[in-house]
C-alpha cells in the first residue's frame, strides 16, 4: 500500500485537532480544576502544533515553524504528564519548570541551527524531550489513583508505546540518519502519524474518561456513585428496590408509607442567567438540604432530574404533611443561604400509601404530581394527593382537582360535606 | 458564597472568551497555511503562538484565587498579538477580530475597560496609519469606528444586564422576606387550626376542599362506625332528616351563606352528634368569588345540657301543679265557708291569689319547656276576633296595677282591628305586654295601647315611658329565662319568650323598638283572616 505523504499528514492533523476542539470544549462544560485543565493545554498545545507543522510542509523558508511544532509538541506531551501527576495529587511545580524548559529548549535549538538547519534541525533533542516526558507520564499512570483506574493503564500503555517509539527513531536518527531508508521507512513522516494518531486518539478519550469520574458537569451536581452515598442519596434504582421492601413490610404490619417529592425545575434557568456555578450552588444546596432535613432514617433517592424522593414511614397523613413542610421550610432557608441571586420554585408533594398504595411506583407518582401541583398552586406549599377517587364516590362531582392539605383521610369524601367517611383506605 | 460564586463565574468567562477568539485564530491560521499568503508568515504566526499561549494560560491560572483585576491582561495581550498579525497583512480584515478583545474589556471591566479599548483601538490605527501600514480607503477609518461603536454597545449592554441584576437581586431579597413572613404566618396558621377544636374547611372557588384542619376530621370521626356506611344527617330539631344537597357543605359549595346552622348526625336512639356550622364567603383582589371557609363546632354537649334543663324544669313544674291544684280547690272552699271570720277570710284571699299567680307561673315554664312552639300550636284554637277587645278587656284588668304605680293607660288609639287568633292566647300576650309595660314604668309614668288593621294583617301596639334598654338587652329579649335588670326578681324571665311562642303560632310576628332612656315600644303583627279565606295569611 502505497500512502501519500500530505494525505497522510492531512488525516493526522485532522484526528489532533478534531480531539482538541472536542476536549476543549468538554472543559468548558465541566467543573474542573486540575488535571482536566493542564490536559486541556496540552491539547491546545498539539493544535498549535498541527498548524505549525502544516505551515511548514506548505510553504518554503518557514524554518522557524518547526522550532514551534516541537516546542508545542513537547509542551503537550509534557503535560499529559504534568496531567497524571495533579490527578494522583502530586506537586507539580519542578515537573512544569522541567516541561517549560524541555519545549522553550527543543524550540530554542531548532533556533540556534537557523534557516541551514533543514527538517530535521535539531530533531533529536526533542525526540530525547519526548522520551523523557512520555516515560514519566506512562510511569504516572501506574501509580496512586490512577493505578487503580482500569482507563489510565490504556493511557500508560499508549505513553509506554510513544515513549518506546521514539527510542527506537531516536537510535535510527542518531545512528542512520534521517536521510536513509531505514528511517524513512520504519520511523518517517508516515509512520510516525499513524503512532500520533494512535496516541491522540487513546489519549483524548482515556483523558476524558479520567476526568469525567472526578469532575461533574457544571450546572446540576452530578452525583458520582461515592460522592452520593456520601451525601446519603440513593441512586433512582436503589431507591425503589428500597422502597419496595418498606412498603411490603409496612403492608404487613399496615403502617403508613409516605413518599415526599421535593422538586427543582429552574435550574437550567438559573444557569443560563447566572451562570453554572449559581446553578450548581442552588443544586447543591438543594440535595444536602433535603437529606439533611428528611428525618434521619428516611430512604432519599434520586427521582430524575431536578427531582429528589424522600421515603418514610408516618402514624398519619398529618404526620406526613408535617415532615414535608419541616423540610420545605429547612429547604427555603438554606437557598435563601446560598446568595445566588434567585431563589428556585420548589414544588413539595407527599403520596400516601393510604391514597395510593403500597406499590412503589405509584406512590411515588403521587408525590410527584402533587410537587408539581404544589409548585403552581398559591394556596399552600405542601400537597397531599388526593386519593383518586378509589371509593368511586361521586368522582365526577370530585374529579381529582379536590387536592388537600391536611385533615387525615377524611377529606377525601369530602363531596358529602359532613358525611362521615367511608371505612378503610 | 455569593462572591465565590462571582469569581467562578468571572474565571469561566476568562477562558470561554480567550477560547473563542483562540477558536477563530486556529480556524484563521488553518486559512493562512492552506491558502497562498501574501503577508508576512513570521509576524502573522507569532501573534497565531502568542495567543495560543495566552489561551493556554488562561486555562491553567486560577482566576477566583487572583484579583479580577489582572483578567484585563488577557485582551490587553490580545489586542497586541491580533495587531502583530494586522501588521504581517494590512490589506486583510485581521483588525475585525479586535472586536473580541473590545468587546471583553468593555463589557467585563465597565467604563474604565470601555475607555482602554477605545484609546488602545484608536491609538494602534492612529499609529499603523500614520506609518504607513494601513491601506488607503475607507477601511483605516470605517474598522476604528465600528469597533468603538461595539465596544460601546458591548459596555452598555453590560451596564444593562449588571443593573438588572442588581435589581433581580434586591428583589429576590424582597421575595425572600415576602416568602419568609408568608411561610411563618402559613406555619401559624396550621399549627392554629390543628390546635383549635372546631372543624375549619376551605372551599376553592370551584367547590373543591383545599383545607381541612385535624379538628374537622375528629369531628367526622367521632359518629363514624365501621358497619354504617352513611350516617343520616338531621335538622336543628334533632327528628326531621335532612336530605344530603341540604348538608351544610353542600350548600356552601353552592355558594350560600349561613350561620350556625345546626345539623344532627346519627339515627335518634343510636350516639348522636350535633355541629354548628357557619359559612363566610371569601372574596379575591378583584371582588371576585374565591371560594368560602366553612367553620363547624361540637354543640352537642351544649344542646343536651339545654335540652336536659328544659326537661327538668318541666317534670319539677309538672310536679308542683298537682299540689298546687289541691291547694287552690281547698282554699277555695275555705273562703265559701260563710262561718269564716273577715279576718281569716281576707288572709285567705291573700293566699288563694299568691297561689293562683303561682299555679300561672307554673304553667309558664311548663309551656315554655314542654318544649317549644310546637306545643303551643297544638292548643291553639284560632277565630275571628276584635282585637280592640281584647286589649280593653287586658286594661281593665290591669289597671288596678298601673293605680298603684300611678301609672297612666292611654287607650286613645285602639279601634276596631279584626284579627284572626286564639282568644285566651292572644289576651296572654297583652296581659303579658301591658303587665311588662307597667312594671317597668316609672312612677307616674304612661303606657300607650292601640291597635290597626291594614286588612290583610293587624297590629297592636304598646308603649312605655320606661326607662328603655340598650341593643345587647334587645337582642336577648326574646330568649327564655331571661329577665330584663336585675333590679326586679319577680318574674320567671318567660312571658316574652312564650309571648313570641305565641304570635308565631298564629302566623305572626313580634318586634320591639327601644332605646335607653325613651321607653320601649312593642308591636305585634297578626293575621287579619282566617286561612280559608283568599287573602288570609297562613297561621
Amino acid at each position: 500500500m502505497i500512502l501519500e505523504v500530505t494525505s497522510v499528514l492531512a488525516v493526522a492533523g485532522f484526528v489532533v485537532t478534531l480531539s482538541g476542539v472536542l476536549f476543549l470544549l468538554e472543559t468548558l462544560i465541566r467543573r474542573d480544576e486540575g488535571a482536566g485543565r493542564i490536559w486541556a493545554v496540552g491539547f491546545l498545545a498539539a493544535m498549535l502544533m498541527t498548524l505549525a507543522y502544516v505551515l511548514w510542509t506548505q510553504t518554503q523558508d518557514t524554518w522557524w515553524a518547526i522550532a514551534v511544532g516541537n516546542g508545542a509538541l513537547v509542551a503537550s506531551t509534557g503535560c499529559m504528564w504534568l496531567g497524571c501527576r495533579v490527578f494522583n495529587g502530586r506537586r507539580v511545580r519542578a515537573a512544569s519548570v522541567l516541561v517549560s524548559a524541555l519545549a522553550l529548549a527543543s524550540a530554542i535549538a531548532v533556533m540556534a541551527e537557523g534557516p541551514a538547519g533543514g527538517d530535521w534541525a535539531a530533531a533529536e533533542w526533542m525526540f530525547i524531550a519526548l522520551v523523557v516526558l512520555a516515560g514519566a507520564g506512562a510511569a504516572e499512570c501506574l501509580t496512586g489513583d490512577l493505578l487503580a483506574s482500569r482507563i489510565a493503564w490504556m493511557l500508560a500503555f499508549m505513553l509506554a508505546a510513544y515513549a518506546l517509539y521514539y527510542v527506537s527513531r531516536t537510535t535510527a536518527f542518531l545512528t542512520s540518519g534521517p536521510d536513509t531508508a531505514l528511517f524513512l521507512n520504519g520511523f518517517g513522516t508516515i509512520p510516525t502519524s499513524f503512532v500520533t494518531v494512535g496516541y491522540t486518539i487513546v489519549a483524548v478519550v482515556s483523558t476524558s474518561v479520567l476526568r469525567a469520574s472526578r469532575a461533574s458537569v457544571r450546572g446540576y451536581l452530578h452525583p458520582t456513585a461515592a460522592a452520593a452515598a456520601a451525601a446519603g442519596i440513593m441512586t433512582a434504582g436503589e431507591f425503589s428496590s428500597t422502597l419496595a421492601g418498606l412498603s411490603e413490610r409496612a403492608r404487613g404490619r399496615s403502617e403508613t408509607v409516605a413518599v415526599i417529592s421535593v422538586r427543582v425545575d429552574d435550574v437550567d434557568q438559573i444557569s443560563t442567567a447566572f451562570g453554572s456555578e449559581a446553578a450548581h450552588a442552588v443544586s447543591g444546596a438543594w440535595r444536602s438540604g433535603v437529606r439533611r432535613h428528611a428525618p434521619s432514617n428516611a430512604l432519599v433517592g434520586e427521582d430524575g432530574l431536578g427531582g429528589l424522593a424522600v421515603g418514610i414511614l408516618v402514624g398519619s397523613a398529618a404526620d406526613a404533611r408535617r415532615q414535608a413542610a419541616a423540610i420545605y421550610r429547612a429547604l427555603f432557608e438554606d437557598l435563601e443561604g446560598v446568595g445566588a441571586g434567585v431563589i428556585p420554585v420548589i414544588g413539595v408533594g407527599v403520596g400516601l400509601s393510604d391514597n395510593a398504595g403500597y406499590e412503589p411506583a405509584e406512590l411515588s407518582r403521587a408525590a410527584r404530581e402533587a410537587a408539581g401541583r404544589a409548585a403552581l398552586s398559591v394556596e399552600t406549599s405542601v400537597l397531599v394527593a388526593e386519593d383518586d377517587g378509589a371509593d368511586g364516590v361521586d368522582a365526577a362531582e370530585d374529579d381529582g382537582s379536590g387536592i388537600r392539605w391536611s385533615g387525615g383521610e377524611t377529606v377525601s369524601d369530602s363531596a358529602h360535606g359532613f358525611d362521615p367517611p367511608r371505612t378503610g383506605g | 458564597m455569593r462572591d465565590d460564586i462571582l469569581d467562578r463565574t468571572r474565571g469561566r468567562s476568562a477562558t470561554l472568551n480567550q477560547l473563542l477568539l483562540a477558536s477563530v485564530v486556529f480556524v484563521l491560521g488553518a486559512l493562512v497555511v492552506l491558502t497562498p499568503f501574501g503577508g508576512d508568515p513570521v509576524l502573522f504566526f507569532t501573534g497565531v503562538v502568542i495567543i495560543f499561549v495566552a489561551t493556554g494560560t488562561t486555562i491553567l491560572i486560577p482566576w477566583n484565587r487572583i484579583p479580577y483585576g489582572w483578567v484585563a491582561t488577557l485582551p490587553a495581550i490580545d489586542i497586541l498579538a491580533i495587531t502583530l498579525m494586522v501588521l504581517s497583512e494590512p490589506a486583510s480584515a485581521f483588525g475585525l477580530l479586535w472586536i473580541f478583545p473590545a468587546s471583553w474589556l468593555a463589557s467585563g471591566f465597565g467604563l474604565l475597560g470601555l475607555f482602554a479599548a477605545i484609546v488602545a483601538i484608536a491609538g494602534i490605527t492612529g499609529i499603523l496609519f500614520a506609518v504607513g501600514a494601513q491601506a488607503v480607503g475607507y477601511a483605516p477609518v470605517l474598522l476604528p469606528l465600528v469597533l468603538i461603536a461595539l465596544a460601546a454597545t458591548s459596555y452598555l449592554t453590560a451596564r444593562r444586564s449588571d443593573a438588572q441584576r442588581v435589581l433581580l437581586a434586591k428583589q429576590a431579597q424582597l421575595l425572600t422576606a415576602v416568602l419568609e413572613r408568608t411561610r411563618r404566618q402559613e406555619q401559624e396558621v396550621t399549627e392554629v387550626l390543628d390546635a383549635v377544636d372546631f372543624g375549619v374547611i376551605r372551599i376553592s372557588a370551584d367547590g373543591s376542599v383545599s383545607v381541612a384542619n385535624e379538628a374537622h376530621g375528629r369531628l367526622q370521626r367521632a359518629v363514624r362506625t365501621e358497619e354504617v356506611a352513611e350516617v343520616p344527617a338531621f335538622r336543628d330539631d334533632a327528628l326531621t332528616p335532612l336530605p344530603r344537597d341540604e348538608l351544610p357543605l353542600e350548600r356552601a359549595r353552592r355558594g350560600e351563606v349561613f350561620d350556625g346552622e345546626i345539623v344532627w348526625f346519627g339515627e335518634p336512639d343510636a350516639e348522636r352528634q350535633a355541629l354548628s356550622v357557619t359559612t363566610r364567603r371569601l372574596t379575591d383582589s378583584a371582588g371576585g368569588d374565591a371560594g368560602a371557609v366553612v367553620v363547624s363546632r361540637d354543640v352537642t354537649a351544649e344542646l343536651s345540657a339545654l335540652r336536659g334543663r328544659d326537661e327538668l324544669v318541666a317534670s319539677v313544674s309538672h310536679e308542683l301543679r298537682t299540689p298546687l291544684t289541691s291547694i287552690l280547690g281547698f282554699l277555695d272552699l275555705a273562703i265559701e265557708d260563710p262561718d269564716l271570720p273577715d279576718g281569716v277570710r281576707s288572709n285567705l284571699d291573700i293566699a288563694e291569689r299568691n297561689a293562683e299567680r303561682l299555679l300561672r307561673i307554673v304553667g309558664d315554664i311548663l309551656s315554655a319547656s314542654s318544649s317549644s312552639s310546637a306545643s303551643v300550636e297544638v292548643s291553639l284554637t284560632p277565630r275571628l276576633l276584635d282585637a280592640a277587645d281584647t286589649v280593653r278587656a287586658s286594661v281593665e284588668a290591669l289597671s288596678p296595677r298601673a293605680a298603684d304605680r300611678a301609672v297612666a293607660i292611654d287607650t286613645s288609639g285602639v279601634t276596631v282591628a279584626p284579627v284572626w287568633a286564639d282568644p285566651l292566647r292572644l289576651r296572654q300576650v297583652v296581659d303579658n305586654l301591658l303587665a311588662n309595660a307597667i312594671a317597668y314604668n316609672q312612677e307616674g309614668g304612661s303606657v300607650h295601647l292601640g291597635t290597626t288593621t291594614d286588612g290583610t294583617a293587624t297590629w297592636i301596639l304598646v308603649r312605655d315611658t320606661g326607662r328603655g334598654m340598650g341593643e345587647d338587652e334587645r337582642a336577648r329579649l326574646f330568649e327564655r329565662y331571661y329577665r330584663a335588670g336585675t333590679s326586679r326578681a319577680s318574674g320567671t324571665g318567660l312571658g316574652l319568650a312564650i309571648s313570641r311562642d305565641i304570635v308565631r303560632a298564629h302566623g305572626g310576628e313580634i318586634g320591639v323598638r327601644s332605646s335607653p332612656g325613651t321607653g320601649s315600644t312593642f308591636i305585634v303583627k297578626l293575621p287579619a283572616h282566617g286561612p280559608a279565606e283568599p287573602q288570609g295569611a297562613a297561621p
